[in-house]
């Protein structure tokens, strides 16, 4: 049961946590309630299907098929989310729609992966319901209090840390393909740079909260590291171009004026 | 007719020297494999060499699919019910890193020992 707990913060706390920042960056997600089911619904059928034809797509790539989709679905999303910044409102939409979409389906993908196993063991029901009791207890009893404090620092001058918390979320998600590819021979990787392992593992359940709200790995290696400063900037750098934009059309309106 | 195509000679060079490369990568690559049967990993601990990627074959002989997972190795991934999946581990720095079967942590467990190769070896 405990490791169902486990495996929910890994899979399904990012999402409750995506929602999260959806709700406080208005300017962002300005989504109705009925686009936001929408959005995770397809997101859950894209899993299903995924999740369904499992089997054919891991032997695609000579057996590196999973971590090929996996990464273009990372990529894509990432890719979605920074780039609905630049995008005109209704072309922001689309996007946001479709990255939100993805995101959902990569990380319910793997956890339906496991449900299918947990729910087929001998004991593996009983276990699996009350885990489930607890992991969605635990999801969402962390987004609230998550959600209270972004709206409590939104109302702050510090808003910006919202922003970059988000770039955070976003780098982490990004610079979780270099793993993934590293495992088939996609890229090299190096050893660890550094490892923070004595104070905070990546096995516990902080490490687990960590990874899902920043993308925290205990021990990264210089590959990581590269494509995780290199979301975060860039991630970064595009909302200022935005807001750089949005100030002077507002200077530009006042001048006329 | 039968013409050189620029392109495609190009195209077939750069295959090629493609192939030569990833061929001579993989000649040099160490190969370890693992057994899952029962929900146990065997052997529970395999050695490999310091400073070098290494490729780690597992064949999952159970009947249902099995998670291998690392956080020390930082890796995780699913071997379907019957089937062999490779992972490329490394270059890791001397120690002992362990893995487990998300699935069945307290059975499916081991230990990738990286130890210095001996030059006299």
């Amino acid at each position: 049961m405990t490791n169902i707990v486990i495996v929910f913060l890994r899979d399904l706390l990012p999402i409750f946590i995506l929602i999260c920042y959806a709700t406080e960056i208005p300017q962002h997600f300005a989504y109705s309630k009925g686009k936001w089911i929408t959005m995770v619904v397809i997101g859950v059928l894209g899993s299903v299907v995924i999740w369904g034809n499992v089997e054919i797509f891991v032997d695609w790539f000579e057996g590196a098929g999973m971590e090929v989709v996996y990464t273009l679905m990372i990529m894509l999303s990432y890719l979605m989310f920074v780039l609905a910044w630049l995008a005109s409102p209704k072309n922001a939409k689309a996007l946001l729609f479709t990255g939100v979409a993805l995101f959902v389906c990569y990380k319910l993908t793997e956890f339906l992966i496991f449900f299918e196993v947990v729910t087929q063991q001998q004991v593996g029901f009983l276990n699996a319901g009350l885990g489930v009791i607890f992991g969605i207890g635990i999801c969402s009893s962390f987004a609230v209090l998550f959600k209270f404090a972004l709206s409590q620092i939104g109302q702050t001058k510090y808003r910006y840390f919202i922003i970059l918390c988000w770039s955070m979320f976003l780098a982490g998600l990004l610079s979780q393909i270099s793993p993934l590819l590293a495992q088939v021979d996609f890229v090299n990787t190096g050893v660890s740079v550094f490892n923070l392992s004595d104070y905070v593992s990546d096995s516990s359940e902080y490490g687990h909260l960590l990874n899902a709200l920043i993308g925290y790995e205990s021990s990264p290696d210089a590959t990581y590291l590269a494509i995780y400063s290199i979301a975060f900037l860039v991630s970064l750098l595009v909302y200022k171009f935005r807001r750089g934009q949005q100030h002077a059309v507002i200077s530009g309106a006042l001048s006329h004026e | 007719m039968g013409s050189i195509k620029p392109f495609s000679t190009i195209y077939s060079c750069i295959t090629l020297l493609l192939l030569t490369a990833s061929s001579l990568a993989l000649a040099e690559l160490k190969v370890f494999t693992l057994t899952l049967e029962n929900h146990v990993f065997t052997p529970q601990e395999i050695q490999i060499p310091a400073n070098q990627k290494v490729k780690l074959v597992i064949e999952n002989k159970d009947d249902l699919a099995e998670e291998f997972d690392s956080f020390d190795l930082n890796r995780e991934r699913v071997i379907f019910a019957n089937k062999k999946a490779s992972i490329y581990i490394g270059p890791l720095e001397p120690g002992r890193y362990e893995f487990f079967g998300e699935f069945n942590p307290h059975t499916a467990r081991g230990y990738v020992v990286v130890k210095e190769e001996n030059k006299d070896d």
